[in-house]
């Protein structure tokens, strides 16, 4: 038996949670389960690793804000961002799935409409996580 | 899938942790329908502990003295108070360790006959013949001839002697001992402590997710670091939505019902209910050692001089009456009961001894101990410990020779004595004396403030005070407050006291010592030249005050002149 009670993806934009993402690792080292890291996405390889890497875990938690996230310009059909691809990757894999949904105003400035990185704000992209995901969506409306 | 919604730090911490829980109790429900991967191997164990912090270097401890070499098994007790967290740590070792034998197996430990059923259990799953006849016996063959090690870890033993026969007495074996009596031989017992406060409050932050890191740091002092009495809080925190703040308020105020409340992870009961049971039995079988931590509980936590305290005393029980002093009595009388009495507390890590024959008790044990009173008898205890503690402090606290005592009683008479109490006016005496003037000084502050409100700013005692008061300011630095609060005294006491009375002459004195402390030489001469004829009068021409004031009258006379000092024979 392993030193860890279970292999937990955590899944999540970047820039708007930083401080919920620190809590939720330091809370799963607490609870010594192993905490797996998304990586920021700036590759296709990263892709395929991140993918890898919600597959052999265990407990899959996805973290949403207000950004959708990064979506890949190539091999990316529907336009779904890295964290949606995940989270999509854990349902198909069969692995548990708890999914945290923010409901305070986020910050606007933080929003992809309008970043400099690149990043691409999708309204519409917000609709395709699961209802059940986004039932409070007025955080995403507002930004 | 889970779904919850987050809105601050300490929801989102919730939805994860009750996320997670609710997912792997599903996980845990599907793989009970699977085959057990393990069937055939000697496996009982309870979960790992869900949290667990600040216990690596124990972990490493015990590690190393289990895998000591050496022939035979090797034992360890951990003890520790309830709630220290021993079987957490037990139980973490276990799984740690669980890749390295061939057998684990956990017995709760508090019943000999639930052991020996355990052992019945551990017999049958090792292949034992069903009429084996004893299978304590049984195991013991089997393990001492186990080529693979072993681990077996007794659970919550009361005592040595209560599991003394089930401990196999030969084969390459690890047992691992969790008991909160602290008696076993040397070197088997390896004590729990509690965590040290900022490992404690870094488990509040990250268990909470109330990122308040210096209300954590005060709450888990205020908890002294018990695990249980952590999670407890935690648990509490998460289930009421209350943040760390407000729950340690909230705690300030009721202590004795917070203790009771929370659904701690990894704990069965909460700190309330498992020292209720050890109270519960220390009643039936040792009352007096029921009575001795009802004494202790108001005193401080640390360090309580039980010989200073447990003395026979003359008219204690005039004061103190029946109902205390029918248990009280017997242990201030005979030292081989207070000796019994520390021993049945010890068998449940109530309290712990130090050097000198003192003991310590938790914190956290004060609290439930007194919650667990009626107000009146929690009264009656507690005035029963302040009459011993002012006892114990020394009539007269200007001789060197009693200030170890006063040192060792001042923490415990700040806890249990009233500002204005004759004792704290000996302990104020004593710090004086002892050349911490400021401390002295803070003393005097207190007691004016409570002897103000207690007799009012006009009598006679609360004078006195305020006279101790300005004459440490002065020793601690301040010849100029000195001075003006001797000002404003000198008239008071002449109002009520009589402008001849000894205790105004010696506030006048002091009133001209200040002044020329102060810087004013002139003035100081011209105050003694004032207070020498009262004095002579008064006490007479050769009384030792009047001489002194006569000395002082010479030596400001002098430096107020620049000039040889007079003589005024």
């Amino acid at each position: 038996m392993g030193w860890e009670l279970a292999r937990v993806y955590v899944s999540s934009t970047i820039a708007d949670l930083t401080e919920e993402r620190r809590a939720v690792l330091d809370w799963l080292r607490l609870a010594r389960h192993q905490a797996v890291d998304s990586y920021l996405p700036d590759s296709d390889t990263v892709r395929d690793s991140c993918l890898d890497d919600v597959a052999a875990c265990d407990l899959y938690v996805l973290i949403l804000g207000h950004r959708y996230g990064f979506q890949l310009p190539q091999d990316n059909p529907e336009g779904l961002s890295i964290t949606h691809l995940e989270f999509r990757r854990a349902g198909e894999c069969g692995i548990p799935r708890v999914a945290l949904l923010r409901t305070s105003i986020p910050d606007v400035s933080l929003s992809d409409l309008g970043d400099p990185s690149g990043w691409r704000w999708c309204p519409r992209s917000a609709m395709r996580w699961p209802a059940r995901c986004v039932r409070r969506s007025s955080a995403i409306r507002r930004a | 899938m889970r779904a919850a919604e987050f809105s601050n730090p300490q929801s989102l911490i919730q939805g994860l942790s009750t996320g997670i829980q609710s997912e792997l109790d599903k996980q845990a429900k599907r793989d009970e329908r699977r085959p057990d991967p393990a069937a055939g191997r000697a496996l009982r164990l309870a979960p790992r502990p869900v949290f667990l912090a600040g216990r690596e270097e124990l972990l490493a401890a015990l590690h190393a003295r289990l895998t000591a070499d050496g022939g035979g098994p090797r034992m360890v007790a951990l003890c520790g108070l309830g709630g220290a967290g021993k079987t957490s740590v037990a139980v973490e070792y276990a799984h740690r360790n669980l890749a390295d034998v061939g057998v684990c197996w956990q017995l709760p430990a508090e019943d000999r006959s639930v052991v020996t059923a355990g052992f019945g259990e551990l017999a049958a799953q090792l292949g034992a013949a069903e009429d084996h006849g004893d299978p304590v016996a049984a195991v013991h063959g089997m393990l001492a001839a186990s080529p693979a090690p072993w681990l077996l870890v007794f659970d919550n033993a009361p005592d040595r002697a209560s599991v003394a026969r089930f401990v196999p007495p030969a084969g390459p074996g690890r047992v691992l001992i969790t008991s909160r009596n602290q008696i076993w031989p040397p070197g088997q017992a390896l004590e729990v402590p509690v965590l040290d406060p900022q490992v404690a409050a870094e488990f509040l932050v990250s268990r909470t997710g109330d990122a308040d890191q210096r209300t954590a740091l005060e709450f888990a002092g205020e908890l002294g670091g018990l695990p249980l009495a952590l999670e407890q809080a935690a648990a509490y925190v998460q289930a009421s939505g209350e943040s760390l703040a407000g729950c340690l308020t909230l705690f300030r105020q009721r202590r004795a019902d917070m203790l009771g409340r929370g659904e701690p992870i990894g704990y069965s009961q909460t700190v309330a209910t498992t020292w209720r049971l050890a109270f519960e039995d220390l009643q039936q079988a040792a009352p007096g050692a029921v009575g001795l931590l009802r004494l202790l509980a108001f005193c401080a936590p640390e360090a309580i001089p039980l010989r200073l305290l447990l003395q026979p005393r003359l008219g204690l029980a005039r004061r103190l009456g029946k109902e205390v002093m029918a248990v009280l009595a017997p242990l201030l009388e005979d030292p081989l009961l207070v000796g019994d009495a520390i021993g049945a507390l010890r068998r449940y890590s109530l309290v712990t001894p130090d050097t000198d024959g003192s003991v310590s008790v938790h914190q956290l044990v004060q609290a439930v101990t007194a919650g667990q009173m009626s107000a009146r008898l929690a009264s009656k205890w507690q005035q029963a410990t302040a009459a011993l503690i002012e006892d114990a402090i020394p009539a007269d606290t200007t001789p060197l020779e009693t200030w170890p005592v006063c040192a060792a009683l001042l923490p415990h008479a700040q806890v249990a004595l009233a500002d204005d109490s004759a004792g704290m006016a000996r302990i104020g005496n004593y710090l004086g004396e002892s050349g911490s003037y400021a401390a002295a000084r803070d003393f005097e502050q207190k007691a004016l403030d409570a002897r103000v409100r207690h007799l009012g700013p006009g009598h006679p005692d609360t004078l006195t005070i305020r006279h101790n008061l300005a004459y440490w300011t002065g020793q601690a630095g301040d010849a100029a407050a000195a001075r003006d609060l001797f000002a404003e005294l000198l008239p008071l006491r002449e109002q009520v006291l009589g402008p001849e009375h000894p205790q105004t002459l010696t506030s006048r004195g002091n009133l001209a010592g200040w002044t020329r402390d102060a810087g004013d030489p002139a003035a100081a001469r011209d105050l003694f030249a004032e207070l020498l004829p009262v004095r002579e009068r008064v006490s007479g021409p050769e009384h030792p005050d009047t001489l002194t004031t006569r000395g002082n009258l010479a030596r400001w006379t002098g430096r107020a002149h620049g000039n040889a000092e007079r003589d005024f024979k």
